[in-house]
């Protein structure tokens, strides 16, 4: 399956990459499982590769990348697709074929989706872009998993340089891939190597690191990939299909939420764990209590940790920007951006820590295998689970819609008096309402479906606001609770005052707003069949 | 797949030239081709019946009495809109297209009415909502002379990407009916010739749909 001989079209590799320091890197590579006694010295190679691509970037922008590969006297051009979408395993087509000379060939293509997909080139418009140089050490790992099967795993050690534009950046990552086996295997690997040396999941390719170093652009954040479910699958395959693009969806932000640059980044990997927290908590009756457990607990530790530097990332962008634009040269204010600055940079610290911790390498590690594997499979899974899985996702979508509703609307009934805790209930049962309705929108006509997500989300985002107000205010008892006494910290009570009192007024301003939302979505058929 | 209209009201503005080479260029280059005529008068058609077989091969779509489903597998998709057409009838082939080309002649006649195109062009959703982008090309340009400077001068005026110009050759009517392009031709002129249709290329290149996805963030 992974294997390419020259000139195939579209093979799919699966492969894992680790990373971390060069000295943990270097343990790993050492030690066993990677060096057990059996297996043959490491083969060394020298590669060059030399990335090609458009003035304006176009093989990029369609998720290509375009390399010739010097190894020794030889020349190899390889072209990749889906090769932005990163996630912690890579499966994506490839095409392969030897060169004459070094110069690239695009005409030697023959994979029809791969040539359309390279599109029209102008004579002479592809130009190298990127150069990776690397000390390649590979090993051959076989054997058999705990169930029999067998694997072979392909270990690669790499060393070296990116070189873009006159600019260098060090490599250095341990690839594993599969050759022959469950994908599973891989994960197995990884986490026992984690009891060697800790590292992280690369989740980056080469060619994503090559070109942000020759374009200068920061890591890009990705929406979510459309779902593909349809009514008859089975729930065991939907649940195994909405999972992984959970997965998918907030590792390929982990690169942006690191950098920070753009607070989509820290968003959207939340909007991606919150998805996958939701799915379980959907699919959740379904699986095993135990390994649920395990995951959701996992899950709102990531979410956690990514928690504060958004509420930062909000308050400055939104909470804080719309009294400043009220009160311009408000010296409290002032005083008040500037610390909330310096708490931002701090989760964004604290952030990046975590993401580099052994905890949080582990749940991508054991999440990846449990979803190959579809290891909720499992024994502890009792008879009435076990029919669950197997009927069709349309029935199981159905009841969960309808008893999302009535959890609505039991919670709103009698809006107008509910008070603050009761409405954050509602708001919390519109939430789930809502992820419910994402998961399974697909499976209804749109025109059926239309009206009622339209209200679900007009009374989401006016129920905002009442979450709006217990951000601000649980951000800004924090901060003014930890600064030091003096003029500063009175100058930040007073700016914490101002805003807690203005989105207070702006709850009670949003009041008739909060009310129409209710009524016209409490009026709005549901969209789903009624059992 | 790239869905390209090539479209303007003004008649022999040289739409069918435009759209037929267009195709044929997609086609030399080894990708899918499709030419679907829309125009009454058939021109497109007649071009692909005479197209030798041992030209790149284009696939040939009656689109006459409108639009039809589409085959499958088909790379790029150009489309040539009726002529003189009423704006209710382009509106039906603007939302299959990525990209709009029109043609416009260095002409005191053509401008004033490619000009009232645009103009319309720009009211109708997809291109006010940025969806689909149109491309202005300026056609049988006479290099240095007062009209083709009046030409460059409107097209500051237009507020449209300008995608380049096509110099005023003979070769091209001389091998339209022969179903051939200058992209089916070797020789030094052209090579050059086809220099000229490279802003136009890279500007339908850009516009593929199945980057946007990919742009995310970027």
């Amino acid at each position: 399956m992974a294997k390419t001989p020259t000139g195939s079209p579209a093979a799919v590799e699966t492969e894992l990459k680790l990373c971390g320091e060069p000295a943990a890197l270097e343990r790993l590579w050492q030690a066993s499982p990677l060096r057990a006694p059996e297996t043959a010295a490491p083969r060394v190679k020298q590669l060059e590769n030399v990335y090609y691509d458009t003035a304006d970037l176009r093989l990029r922008k369609r998720g290509l990348a375009f390399r010739v590969r010097r190894d020794g006297n030889r020349f190899v051009q390889t072209v990749k697709s889906g090769d932005t979408a990163a996630s912690a395993v890579m499966s994506r087509g490839e095409w392969e074929g030897e060169l004459p000379s070094p110069d690239p060939q695009p005409d030697l293509v023959d994979d029809p989706t791969l040539r359309a997909a390279i599109g029209l080139l102008l004579p002479g418009e592809l130009r190298p872009v990127f150069t990776t140089r690397v000390h390649r050490e590979v090993v051959k790992l076989n054997g058999t998993d705990s169930l029999g099967r067998v694997k072979v795993i392909e270990a690669a050690f790499d060393r070296g340089e990116i070189e873009a534009a006159g600019q260098r950046e060090p490599v250095a990552e341990i690839e594993l891939e599969l050759r022959e086996g469950p994908p599973a295997a891989l994960f197995d690997l990884a986490l026992a190597l984690q009891d060697v040396a800790p590292t992280q999941v690369e989740t980056r390719s080469k060619s994503a690191r090559g070109y942000a170093l020759a374009t200068g652009r920061r890591p890009a954040w990705q929406r979510a990939e459309p779902l593909d479910l349809d009514a008859q699958m089975s729930v065991d395959d939907a649940l195994a299909a909405v999972l992984a693009a959970c997965l998918r969806h907030w590792s390929a932000n982990e690169a942006a939420a690191r950098d920070g640059s753009d607070p989509e980044g820290v968003h959207q990997m939340r909007v991606g764990l919150r998805r996958f927290r939701s799915a379980l908590s959907v699919f959740g009756k379904l699986l095993p209590a135990r390994q649920v457990e395990w995951l959701k607990a996992e899950g709102k530790w990531a979410l956690n940790v990514l928690g504060p530097a958004r509420d930062w990332d909000v308050f400055q962008a939104d909470l804080l920007a719309a009294l400043e634009a009220a009160r311009p040269q408000d010296a409290d204010l002032a005083a008040l951006r500037a610390a909330a600055r310096e708490r931002q940079a701090l989760a964004y610290d604290h952030l990046r820590g975590a993401l580099s911790s052994p905890r949080y390498t582990r749940l991508l590690l054991r999440l990846g295998g449990w979803l190959e594997d579809r290891a909720w499979r499992s024994p502890e899974l009792t008879a009435e689970q076990k029919a669950a899985l197997a009927q069709p996702l349309i029935t199981l979508a159905d009841t969960l819609l309808a008893k999302r509703h009535h959890q609505v609307m039991k919670r709103g009934k009698g809006f107008k008096k509910l008070a603050t805790a009761e409405r954050h209930q509602l708001r919390i049962a519109v939430k789930k309402l809502r992820y419910t309705t994402e998961f399974f929108r697909g499976l209804y006509p749109a025109k059926h479906s239309k009206d009622y997500l339209a209200a679900l989300r007009d009374l989401q985002e006016s129920l905002g606001h009442l979450n709006d107000v217990a951000v601000a205010e649980h951000l800004l008892v924090d901060l003014t609770e930890k600064s030091p006494p003096g003029s500063g910290a009175r100058q930040l009570e007073r700016a914490a005052g101002k805003v807690i009192g203005w989105y207070n007024r702006a709850v009670l301003d949003s009041e008739p707003e909060m009310r129409r939302t209710w009524k016209s979505f409490a009026a709005t058929e549901p969209f789903w069949n009624k059992s | 797949m790239i869905t390209v209209l090539v479209a303007n009201p003004k008649g022999g503005c040289g739409k069918t030239t435009i759209a037929t080479h267009l195709a044929a260029a997609f086609a030399t280059a080894g990708l899918r081709a499709a030419l679907a005529d829309a125009d009454r008068q058939g021109s497109s058609l007649g071009w692909l019946q005479a197209r030798p077989e041992s030209a790149a091969p284009i696939q040939a779509l009656d689109w006459r009495d409108g639009a039809e489903k589409l085959p499958k597998d088909i790379d790029r998709l150009i489309v040539d809109a009726p002529a003189a057409i009423k704006l209710k009838k382009v509106e039906e082939f603007l939302a299959l297209a990525d990209v709009v080309v029109v043609p416009v002649l260095p002409s005191g006649f053509d401008e004033p009415v490619t000009g009232a195109f645009l103009k319309q062009l720009e009211a109708l959703k997809p291109i006010r909502k940025s969806r689909t982008a149109v491309a202005v090309l300026r056609n049988r340009v006479q290099t240095g002379t007062r009209t083709a400077a009046r030409l460059d001068k409107f097209m500051l005026g237009v507020g449209h990407t300008g995608v380049g110009r096509l110099r005023h050759r003979q070769v091209y009517p001389d091998i339209a009916a022969r179903g051939l392009s200058v992209f089916d031709l070797a020789g030094k002129q052209n090579e050059e010739l086809r220099e000229d249709w490279a802003p136009v290329l890279r500007y339908i290149e850009n516009a593929d749909p199945a980057m946007q996805a990919q742009a995310a963030g970027a």
